[in-house]
Protein backbone atom coordinates (compact mmCIF):
# COMPACT_ATOMS: atom_id res chain seq x y z
CA UNK A 1 0.00 0.00 0.00
CA UNK A 2 1.41 3.38 -0.97
CA UNK A 3 1.87 5.80 1.88
CA UNK A 4 0.56 9.31 2.31
CA UNK A 5 2.40 11.61 4.68
CA UNK A 6 1.20 14.82 6.28
CA UNK A 7 3.74 17.13 7.85
CA UNK A 8 2.47 19.18 10.79
CA UNK A 9 4.08 21.43 13.37
CA UNK A 10 3.69 19.51 16.61
CA UNK A 11 1.95 16.90 18.73
CA UNK A 12 -1.33 18.80 19.12
CA UNK A 13 -1.50 19.40 15.38
CA UNK A 14 -0.85 15.71 14.77
CA UNK A 15 -3.63 14.64 17.13
CA UNK A 16 -6.00 17.15 15.57
CA UNK A 17 -5.28 16.01 12.01
CA UNK A 18 -5.58 12.35 12.99
CA UNK A 19 -9.02 13.07 14.43
CA UNK A 20 -10.20 15.03 11.42
CA UNK A 21 -8.79 12.51 9.02
CA UNK A 22 -10.56 9.67 10.81
CA UNK A 23 -13.43 9.97 8.40
CA UNK A 24 -11.04 9.94 5.49
CA UNK A 25 -8.54 7.09 5.71
CA UNK A 26 -6.15 7.17 8.61
CA UNK A 27 -4.45 3.89 7.83
CA UNK A 28 -2.49 5.39 4.99
CA UNK A 29 -1.73 8.73 6.60
CA UNK A 30 1.41 9.19 8.62
CA UNK A 31 1.93 12.33 10.60
CA UNK A 32 5.40 13.87 10.78
CA UNK A 33 5.93 16.45 13.50
CA UNK A 34 8.28 19.35 12.92
CA UNK A 35 8.51 20.50 16.50
CA UNK A 36 7.64 24.03 15.34
CA UNK A 37 7.95 25.70 11.98
CA UNK A 38 7.83 29.38 12.80
CA UNK A 39 10.12 32.12 11.62
CA UNK A 40 12.80 31.09 14.11
CA UNK A 41 12.71 27.46 13.03
CA UNK A 42 12.86 27.69 9.24
CA UNK A 43 15.31 24.82 8.95
CA UNK A 44 12.89 22.34 10.57
CA UNK A 45 10.74 22.00 7.46
CA UNK A 46 13.79 21.51 5.25
CA UNK A 47 15.09 18.76 7.54
CA UNK A 48 11.67 17.07 7.69
CA UNK A 49 11.40 17.10 3.89
CA UNK A 50 14.96 15.84 3.48
CA UNK A 51 14.25 13.02 5.95
CA UNK A 52 11.11 12.21 4.00
CA UNK A 53 13.13 12.14 0.78
CA UNK A 54 15.53 9.61 2.38
CA UNK A 55 12.61 7.58 3.70
CA UNK A 56 10.67 7.66 0.42
CA UNK A 57 13.71 6.39 -1.48
CA UNK A 58 13.23 3.02 0.23
CA UNK A 59 9.54 3.15 1.17
CA UNK A 60 7.68 5.03 -1.56
CA UNK A 61 5.28 7.81 -0.66
CA UNK A 62 2.35 8.74 -2.86
CA UNK A 63 1.21 12.09 -1.48
CA UNK A 64 2.75 14.60 0.89
CA UNK A 65 0.66 17.23 2.67
CA UNK A 66 2.15 20.19 4.48
CA UNK A 67 -0.29 21.60 7.06
CA UNK A 68 1.12 24.59 8.93
CA UNK A 69 -0.23 27.51 10.94
CA UNK A 70 -0.29 30.73 8.96
CA UNK A 71 0.81 32.75 12.00
CA UNK A 72 -0.23 36.22 10.73
CA UNK A 73 2.08 37.92 13.22
CA UNK A 74 5.01 36.68 11.16
CA UNK A 75 3.56 35.83 7.75
CA UNK A 76 0.85 36.56 5.23
CA UNK A 77 -0.27 33.79 2.82
CA UNK A 78 2.28 34.86 0.21
CA UNK A 79 5.29 34.99 2.54
CA UNK A 80 4.29 31.75 4.27
CA UNK A 81 4.08 30.03 0.89
CA UNK A 82 7.51 31.44 0.05
CA UNK A 83 8.73 29.97 3.36
CA UNK A 84 7.40 26.54 2.36
CA UNK A 85 8.69 26.82 -1.20
CA UNK A 86 12.18 27.63 -0.01
CA UNK A 87 12.31 24.27 1.77
CA UNK A 88 10.60 22.41 -1.07
CA UNK A 89 12.95 23.88 -3.66
CA UNK A 90 16.08 23.04 -1.70
CA UNK A 91 15.04 19.41 -1.17
CA UNK A 92 12.89 18.48 -4.15
CA UNK A 93 13.33 21.32 -6.65
CA UNK A 94 9.59 22.05 -6.83
CA UNK A 95 7.40 25.01 -5.88
CA UNK A 96 3.73 25.20 -4.94
CA UNK A 97 1.50 28.00 -6.17
CA UNK A 98 -1.99 27.36 -4.86
CA UNK A 99 -3.47 25.89 -1.69
CA UNK A 100 -4.66 22.31 -2.11
CA UNK A 101 -3.18 21.92 -5.58
CA UNK A 102 -0.67 19.08 -5.93
CA UNK A 103 2.66 19.37 -7.72
CA UNK A 104 4.73 16.37 -8.80
CA UNK A 105 8.10 15.49 -7.27
CA UNK A 106 10.05 13.64 -9.91
CA UNK A 107 12.88 12.35 -7.73
CA UNK A 108 10.61 10.27 -5.48
CA UNK A 109 7.61 9.99 -7.83
CA UNK A 110 5.28 11.65 -5.30
CA UNK A 111 2.94 14.65 -5.16
CA UNK A 112 2.92 17.50 -2.66
CA UNK A 113 0.37 20.14 -1.62
CA UNK A 114 -0.06 22.59 1.29
CA UNK A 115 -2.73 24.01 3.57
CA UNK A 116 -2.37 26.86 6.08
CA UNK A 117 -4.55 26.99 9.20
CA UNK A 118 -5.59 30.63 9.51
CA UNK A 119 -4.52 32.10 11.83
CA UNK A 120 -3.41 29.00 13.76
CA UNK A 121 -4.62 25.76 15.35
CA UNK A 122 -5.13 27.33 18.77
CA UNK A 123 -7.57 29.94 17.48
CA UNK A 124 -9.30 27.33 15.36
CA UNK A 125 -9.79 25.16 18.44
CA UNK A 126 -11.37 28.12 20.22
CA UNK A 127 -13.71 28.58 17.27
CA UNK A 128 -14.86 24.96 17.35
CA UNK A 129 -15.27 24.63 21.13
CA UNK A 130 -18.39 22.61 21.79
CA UNK A 131 -18.90 23.39 25.48
CA UNK A 132 -19.41 26.58 27.44
CA UNK A 133 -16.02 28.01 28.47
CA UNK A 134 -16.57 30.37 31.41
CA UNK A 135 -13.33 29.54 33.21
CA UNK A 136 -11.15 29.60 30.09
CA UNK A 137 -12.67 32.92 29.03
CA UNK A 138 -12.15 34.36 32.50
CA UNK A 139 -8.53 33.25 32.74
CA UNK A 140 -7.91 34.42 29.22
CA UNK A 141 -9.18 37.88 30.13
CA UNK A 142 -6.73 37.97 33.01
CA UNK A 143 -3.73 37.66 30.70
CA UNK A 144 -5.22 40.03 28.11
CA UNK A 145 -2.85 42.90 28.86
CA UNK A 146 0.31 41.11 29.85
CA UNK A 147 0.71 38.22 27.39
CA UNK A 148 1.87 38.45 23.80
CA UNK A 149 -0.82 37.68 21.18
CA UNK A 150 0.67 34.27 20.32
CA UNK A 151 0.89 33.35 24.01
CA UNK A 152 -2.76 34.26 24.45
CA UNK A 153 -3.74 32.13 21.46
CA UNK A 154 -1.91 29.14 22.88
CA UNK A 155 -3.28 29.63 26.39
CA UNK A 156 -7.01 29.49 25.67
CA UNK A 157 -7.29 25.83 24.52
CA UNK A 158 -5.16 24.74 27.48
CA UNK A 159 -7.42 26.63 29.92
CA UNK A 160 -10.50 25.25 28.19
CA UNK A 161 -9.32 21.63 28.26
CA UNK A 162 -8.05 21.82 31.85
CA UNK A 163 -10.79 23.86 33.55
CA UNK A 164 -13.94 23.57 31.43
CA UNK A 165 -13.58 20.00 30.17
CA UNK A 166 -11.66 18.08 32.83
CA UNK A 167 -13.10 17.50 36.32
CA UNK A 168 -11.04 17.87 39.48
CA UNK A 169 -9.83 14.27 39.44
CA UNK A 170 -8.76 14.47 35.80
CA UNK A 171 -6.91 17.70 36.48
CA UNK A 172 -4.75 15.91 39.05
CA UNK A 173 -3.25 13.97 36.14
CA UNK A 174 -3.07 16.85 33.68
CA UNK A 175 -0.34 15.28 31.57
CA UNK A 176 -2.71 12.48 30.65
CA UNK A 177 -5.97 14.41 30.32
CA UNK A 178 -5.20 17.96 29.19
CA UNK A 179 -4.71 17.31 25.51
CA UNK A 180 -6.67 17.43 22.29
CA UNK A 181 -7.32 13.69 22.05
CA UNK A 182 -8.74 13.28 25.55
CA UNK A 183 -10.82 16.44 25.26
CA UNK A 184 -12.19 15.12 21.99
CA UNK A 185 -13.29 11.92 23.74
CA UNK A 186 -15.39 14.19 25.97
CA UNK A 187 -16.96 15.87 22.95
CA UNK A 188 -15.11 19.13 23.59
CA UNK A 189 -14.93 20.05 19.90
CA UNK A 190 -17.52 20.65 17.18
CA UNK A 191 -15.97 18.56 14.46
CA UNK A 192 -18.85 19.30 12.10
CA UNK A 193 -18.16 23.04 12.31
CA UNK A 194 -18.11 24.91 9.01
CA UNK A 195 -14.75 26.33 10.16
CA UNK A 196 -13.26 22.93 9.35
CA UNK A 197 -14.75 22.49 5.87
CA UNK A 198 -11.71 23.64 3.89
CA UNK A 199 -9.28 21.65 5.98
CA UNK A 200 -11.41 18.51 5.71
CA UNK A 201 -11.58 18.98 1.96
CA UNK A 202 -7.78 19.22 1.84
CA UNK A 203 -7.43 16.07 3.94
CA UNK A 204 -9.85 14.23 1.67
CA UNK A 205 -7.12 14.39 -0.98
CA UNK A 206 -5.25 11.82 1.08
CA UNK A 207 -8.03 9.28 1.00
CA UNK B 1 40.03 7.98 -1.29
CA UNK B 2 37.25 5.79 -2.66
CA UNK B 3 34.53 8.19 -3.86
CA UNK B 4 32.02 5.79 -5.37
CA UNK B 5 31.41 2.16 -6.23
CA UNK B 6 29.21 0.33 -8.71
CA UNK B 7 28.43 -3.31 -8.04
CA UNK B 8 26.94 -5.63 -10.64
CA UNK B 9 25.91 -9.28 -10.20
CA UNK B 10 27.73 -9.67 -6.89
CA UNK B 11 26.03 -11.68 -4.11
CA UNK B 12 22.76 -9.80 -3.25
CA UNK B 13 23.61 -6.86 -5.52
CA UNK B 14 22.29 -7.07 -9.05
CA UNK B 15 23.03 -3.50 -10.05
CA UNK B 16 23.83 -0.82 -7.48
CA UNK B 17 25.75 2.44 -7.53
CA UNK B 18 26.66 4.33 -4.37
CA UNK B 19 28.31 7.72 -4.50
CA UNK B 20 29.57 10.33 -2.09
CA UNK B 21 31.80 8.34 0.23
CA UNK B 22 33.67 10.41 2.81
CA UNK B 23 36.71 9.80 4.96
CA UNK B 24 34.72 7.91 7.64
CA UNK B 25 31.58 6.15 6.46
CA UNK B 26 28.88 4.48 8.52
CA UNK B 27 26.58 2.07 6.72
CA UNK B 28 23.28 0.86 8.10
CA UNK B 29 20.24 -1.02 6.90
CA UNK B 30 17.95 -3.87 7.84
CA UNK B 31 19.19 -7.45 8.04
CA UNK B 32 20.19 -8.81 4.63
CA UNK B 33 20.20 -5.35 3.12
CA UNK B 34 23.73 -5.88 1.86
CA UNK B 35 25.87 -4.04 4.41
CA UNK B 36 28.54 -6.70 4.81
CA UNK B 37 28.43 -7.46 1.10
CA UNK B 38 29.10 -3.80 0.33
CA UNK B 39 32.24 -4.05 2.49
CA UNK B 40 33.22 -7.20 0.60
CA UNK B 41 32.71 -5.49 -2.75
CA UNK B 42 34.89 -2.59 -1.65
CA UNK B 43 37.47 -5.09 -0.41
CA UNK B 44 37.66 -6.94 -3.73
CA UNK B 45 37.50 -3.73 -5.74
CA UNK B 46 40.44 -2.21 -3.91
CA UNK B 47 42.40 -5.48 -3.96
CA UNK B 48 41.70 -5.85 -7.66
CA UNK B 49 41.75 -9.61 -7.21
CA UNK B 50 40.86 -12.46 -4.90
CA UNK B 51 44.10 -13.36 -3.24
CA UNK B 52 43.92 -17.10 -3.11
CA UNK B 53 42.36 -17.66 -6.50
CA UNK B 54 45.00 -20.18 -7.39
CA UNK B 55 44.20 -22.28 -4.32
CA UNK B 56 40.51 -22.86 -4.92
CA UNK B 57 39.42 -26.38 -4.09
CA UNK B 58 36.07 -28.10 -4.54
CA UNK B 59 34.76 -26.78 -1.26
CA UNK B 60 35.70 -23.26 -2.30
CA UNK B 61 33.69 -23.66 -5.51
CA UNK B 62 30.60 -23.32 -3.36
CA UNK B 63 32.02 -20.05 -2.05
CA UNK B 64 32.67 -18.92 -5.59
CA UNK B 65 29.12 -19.70 -6.70
CA UNK B 66 27.82 -17.67 -3.78
CA UNK B 67 29.74 -14.66 -5.00
CA UNK B 68 27.33 -14.37 -7.94
CA UNK B 69 23.88 -12.79 -7.81
CA UNK B 70 21.34 -15.63 -7.58
CA UNK B 71 24.38 -17.94 -8.01
CA UNK B 72 24.13 -17.29 -11.72
CA UNK B 73 27.73 -17.82 -12.81
CA UNK B 74 26.87 -17.25 -16.45
CA UNK B 75 26.76 -13.52 -15.82
CA UNK B 76 29.83 -11.49 -15.04
CA UNK B 77 30.50 -9.86 -11.72
CA UNK B 78 31.59 -6.35 -12.40
CA UNK B 79 32.96 -3.96 -9.79
CA UNK B 80 33.77 -0.40 -10.74
CA UNK B 81 34.35 2.80 -8.93
CA UNK B 82 36.20 6.05 -8.52
CA UNK B 83 39.30 6.53 -6.44
CA UNK B 84 40.07 10.22 -6.13
CA UNK B 85 39.53 11.31 -9.74
CA UNK B 86 40.44 7.99 -11.36
CA UNK B 87 37.77 5.64 -12.58
CA UNK B 88 38.50 1.96 -12.63
CA UNK B 89 36.71 -1.32 -13.09
CA UNK B 90 37.30 -4.99 -13.49
CA UNK B 91 35.26 -8.00 -14.32
CA UNK B 92 35.13 -11.28 -12.47
CA UNK B 93 34.35 -14.26 -14.68
CA UNK B 94 33.71 -17.81 -13.50
CA UNK B 95 35.09 -20.40 -15.91
CA UNK B 96 33.70 -23.68 -14.60
CA UNK B 97 36.48 -25.99 -13.33
CA UNK B 98 39.20 -23.80 -14.68
CA UNK B 99 39.27 -21.40 -11.77
CA UNK B 100 42.85 -20.30 -12.07
CA UNK B 101 42.14 -16.98 -13.66
CA UNK B 102 38.61 -16.01 -12.84
CA UNK B 103 39.63 -12.45 -12.21
CA UNK B 104 40.18 -10.50 -15.36
CA UNK B 105 41.47 -6.99 -14.79
CA UNK B 106 39.86 -4.96 -17.49
CA UNK B 107 41.92 -1.82 -17.73
CA UNK B 108 45.14 -0.25 -16.55
CA UNK B 109 43.52 0.89 -13.33
CA UNK B 110 44.55 -2.25 -11.55
CA UNK B 111 48.05 -2.04 -12.86
CA UNK B 112 48.41 0.43 -10.04
CA UNK B 113 46.96 -1.82 -7.36
CA UNK B 114 50.22 -1.68 -5.42
CA UNK B 115 49.24 1.89 -4.53
CA UNK B 116 46.18 0.67 -2.66
CA UNK B 117 45.67 -1.38 0.48
CA UNK B 118 42.55 -2.53 2.26
CA UNK B 119 41.95 -4.40 5.50
CA UNK B 120 38.75 -5.93 6.76
CA UNK B 121 37.69 -6.64 10.34
CA UNK B 122 34.70 -8.52 11.66
CA UNK B 123 33.69 -10.55 8.62
CA UNK B 124 33.89 -14.35 9.02
CA UNK B 125 37.04 -15.71 7.40
CA UNK B 126 35.05 -18.29 5.46
CA UNK B 127 33.23 -15.46 3.73
CA UNK B 128 36.13 -13.32 2.65
CA UNK B 129 38.60 -15.06 0.39
CA UNK B 130 41.58 -13.28 1.84
CA UNK B 131 44.45 -15.41 3.05
CA UNK B 132 46.62 -12.35 3.66
CA UNK B 133 44.53 -11.18 6.61
CA UNK B 134 46.63 -10.99 9.74
CA UNK B 135 45.76 -12.06 13.25
CA UNK B 136 45.26 -9.50 15.98
CA UNK B 137 48.60 -10.57 17.52
CA UNK B 138 50.47 -10.01 14.26
CA UNK B 139 48.91 -6.58 13.85
CA UNK B 140 49.63 -5.70 17.48
CA UNK B 141 53.28 -6.71 17.11
CA UNK B 142 53.56 -4.67 13.92
CA UNK B 143 52.24 -1.63 15.74
CA UNK B 144 54.85 -2.16 18.46
CA UNK B 145 57.70 -2.61 15.99
CA UNK B 146 56.61 0.55 14.15
CA UNK B 147 56.63 2.53 17.41
CA UNK B 148 52.88 3.12 17.36
CA UNK B 149 51.86 0.99 20.30
CA UNK B 150 50.98 4.03 22.44
CA UNK B 151 47.94 4.62 20.22
CA UNK B 152 46.76 1.11 20.99
CA UNK B 153 47.37 1.51 24.71
CA UNK B 154 45.49 4.82 24.75
CA UNK B 155 42.60 3.13 22.96
CA UNK B 156 42.46 0.32 25.52
CA UNK B 157 42.07 2.92 28.26
CA UNK B 158 38.88 4.17 26.62
CA UNK B 159 37.35 0.79 27.38
CA UNK B 160 39.07 0.15 30.71
CA UNK B 161 41.32 2.78 32.25
CA UNK B 162 42.57 0.31 34.86
CA UNK B 163 44.64 -1.49 32.21
CA UNK B 164 48.22 -0.33 32.47
CA UNK B 165 50.08 -2.52 30.01
CA UNK B 166 49.41 -4.57 26.88
CA UNK B 167 51.95 -6.86 25.23
CA UNK B 168 52.61 -10.20 23.60
CA UNK B 169 54.99 -12.97 24.74
CA UNK B 170 57.01 -15.08 22.33
CA UNK B 171 56.88 -18.08 24.66
CA UNK B 172 53.17 -18.02 25.37
CA UNK B 173 50.12 -18.78 23.27
CA UNK B 174 49.47 -16.33 20.48
CA UNK B 175 47.31 -13.71 22.05
CA UNK B 176 47.68 -10.29 23.65
CA UNK B 177 48.20 -10.08 27.40
CA UNK B 178 46.99 -7.23 29.57
CA UNK B 179 48.09 -6.12 33.02
CA UNK B 180 45.98 -3.95 35.29
CA UNK B 181 47.27 -1.21 37.59
CA UNK B 182 48.68 -2.73 40.80
CA UNK B 183 48.55 -6.24 39.34
CA UNK B 184 51.81 -8.10 38.88
CA UNK B 185 50.64 -10.72 36.43
CA UNK B 186 49.32 -10.48 32.88
CA UNK B 187 45.98 -11.94 31.83
CA UNK B 188 45.13 -13.02 28.25
CA UNK B 189 42.88 -10.62 26.37
CA UNK B 190 40.15 -13.23 25.92
CA UNK B 191 39.53 -13.06 29.67
CA UNK B 192 38.38 -9.47 29.14
CA UNK B 193 35.24 -8.33 27.29
CA UNK B 194 34.78 -8.34 23.53
CA UNK B 195 35.15 -4.58 23.41
CA UNK B 196 38.77 -4.62 24.58
CA UNK B 197 39.75 -7.09 21.87
CA UNK B 198 37.79 -5.19 19.22
CA UNK B 199 39.25 -1.80 20.07
CA UNK B 200 42.78 -3.19 20.00
CA UNK B 201 42.04 -4.73 16.60
CA UNK B 202 40.65 -1.44 15.23
CA UNK B 203 43.46 0.73 16.44
CA UNK B 204 46.27 -1.71 15.70
CA UNK B 205 45.03 -2.08 12.14
CA UNK B 206 44.82 1.68 11.71
CA UNK B 207 48.27 2.44 13.03
CA UNK B 208 49.93 -0.35 11.06
CA UNK B 209 48.63 1.37 7.98
CA UNK B 210 50.51 4.49 8.90
CA UNK B 211 53.94 3.42 7.65
CA UNK B 212 52.72 1.75 4.50
CA UNK B 213 53.46 3.58 1.26
CA UNK B 214 50.04 3.11 -0.34
CA UNK B 215 48.24 6.27 -1.46
CA UNK B 216 44.82 4.74 -0.79
CA UNK B 217 44.36 3.00 2.53
CA UNK B 218 40.96 1.64 3.50
CA UNK B 219 39.83 -0.09 6.68
CA UNK B 220 36.52 -1.99 6.65
CA UNK B 221 34.82 -2.89 9.94
CA UNK B 222 31.68 -5.02 10.04
CA UNK B 223 29.22 -4.53 12.91
CA UNK B 224 31.40 -1.98 14.64
CA UNK B 225 29.12 -1.74 17.69
CA UNK B 226 29.59 -5.34 18.85
CA UNK B 227 30.68 -5.44 22.47
CA UNK B 228 31.18 -1.68 22.76
CA UNK B 229 29.04 -0.17 25.52
CA UNK B 230 27.05 2.86 24.42
CA UNK B 231 28.73 5.08 27.03
CA UNK B 232 32.09 4.82 25.25
CA UNK B 233 30.90 4.70 21.64
CA UNK B 234 31.41 8.44 21.03
CA UNK B 235 34.94 8.20 22.40
CA UNK B 236 35.65 5.24 20.11
CA UNK B 237 34.45 7.24 17.09
CA UNK B 238 36.55 10.20 18.18
CA UNK B 239 39.68 8.06 18.31
CA UNK B 240 38.95 6.36 14.99
CA UNK B 241 38.33 9.71 13.31
CA UNK B 242 41.49 11.24 14.72
CA UNK B 243 43.58 8.34 13.47
CA UNK B 244 41.88 8.30 10.05
CA UNK B 245 42.55 12.01 9.71
CA UNK B 246 46.11 11.81 10.96
CA UNK B 247 47.11 8.84 8.79
CA UNK B 248 44.86 9.62 5.82
CA UNK B 249 42.98 6.32 6.12
CA UNK B 250 39.44 5.85 4.84
CA UNK B 251 37.08 3.89 7.06
CA UNK B 252 33.87 2.03 6.24
CA UNK B 253 31.89 0.54 9.11
CA UNK B 254 28.50 -1.14 9.34
CA UNK B 255 26.15 -1.08 12.31
CA UNK B 256 22.73 -2.19 13.52
CA UNK B 257 22.85 0.06 16.56
CA UNK B 258 20.96 3.34 16.81
CA UNK B 259 23.21 4.27 19.75
CA UNK B 260 26.26 3.84 17.51
CA UNK B 261 24.59 6.00 14.84
CA UNK B 262 23.81 8.70 17.41
CA UNK B 263 27.40 8.65 18.67
CA UNK B 264 28.66 8.88 15.08
CA UNK B 265 26.37 11.80 14.27
CA UNK B 266 27.34 13.74 17.38
CA UNK B 267 31.09 13.24 16.84
CA UNK B 268 30.79 14.19 13.15
CA UNK B 269 29.20 17.47 14.28
CA UNK B 270 32.30 18.39 16.28
CA UNK B 271 34.40 21.11 14.67
CA UNK B 272 37.52 18.94 14.48
CA UNK B 273 35.70 16.38 12.34
CA UNK B 274 33.52 18.60 10.16
CA UNK B 275 33.12 17.18 6.68
CA UNK B 276 34.71 13.83 7.55
CA UNK B 277 31.60 11.71 8.05
CA UNK B 278 29.20 10.06 5.61
CA UNK B 279 26.09 8.11 6.61
CA UNK B 280 24.51 5.62 4.19
CA UNK B 281 21.36 3.56 4.49
CA UNK B 282 21.05 0.44 2.36
CA UNK B 283 17.71 -1.01 1.38
CA UNK B 284 15.70 -2.42 -1.45
CA UNK B 285 13.92 -0.02 -3.74
CA UNK B 286 10.23 -0.91 -3.72
CA UNK B 287 9.77 -0.61 -7.47
CA UNK B 288 13.05 -1.74 -9.00
CA UNK B 289 13.84 -4.31 -6.27
CA UNK B 290 17.47 -3.22 -6.57
CA UNK B 291 19.51 -2.46 -3.48
CA UNK B 292 20.14 1.25 -3.22
CA UNK B 293 22.33 3.30 -0.91
CA UNK B 294 20.76 6.49 0.40
CA UNK B 295 23.25 9.06 1.67
CA UNK B 296 21.79 11.09 4.55
CA UNK B 297 22.81 14.66 5.20
CA UNK B 298 24.24 14.62 8.74
CA UNK B 299 22.05 17.57 9.84
CA UNK B 300 19.02 15.68 8.60
CA UNK B 301 20.28 12.56 10.38
CA UNK B 302 20.22 14.50 13.65
CA UNK B 303 16.54 15.32 12.99
CA UNK B 304 15.80 11.71 12.02
CA UNK B 305 17.42 10.40 15.18
CA UNK B 306 15.49 12.87 17.34
CA UNK B 307 12.14 11.96 15.78
CA UNK B 308 12.81 8.25 15.39
CA UNK B 309 12.40 8.55 11.64
CA UNK B 310 14.27 6.47 9.16
CA UNK B 311 16.77 4.77 11.41
CA UNK B 312 16.77 1.22 10.28
CA UNK B 313 18.54 -1.99 10.90
CA UNK B 314 17.75 -2.36 14.59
Amino acid sequence: MMRNVIIVEGKDDAAFIKTLAAGVETRTIEIKELGGAGKTNAVALTKALDALKNDASLNPVSKIGIVLDLDPADFDPTTKLAFVNEALTSVFGVELTQVGVFEGITSIEAQVAYYFINPNLDVLLRQIANNPSPIADCLHTCIEKTAKPREKDKAWPLYYMRWDICDAKERENGGKHVNFTYANQKAAWKLDSSDLTDLKEFLSNFD
Amino acid sequence: MLKSIRIENFRCFEETSIEGFEKVNLITGKNNSGKTTLLEAIFYFIKGKINNAEKINLQDKELINNLFFHQDTTKQIRLSGTIDAIKGWYTLIYKGDNTNDFIVPSDDFFGESHLREVKMIGVPRNRILDKEAKSIVEVFDEAEIDGNIEFVRDAIKIIDDSIEEARTFATRSKTIYLRKVNDKSFMPIYSYGDATQKIIEFIANLVTFSKQPHSTKILLIDEIENGIHHTVQAEVWRMLMKLCKHYNIQLFATTHSSEMIKAFQSVCAEEEFTGMGGYFELGQHAKTQQIIGVKHNLDTLEYELSTGDTVRGE
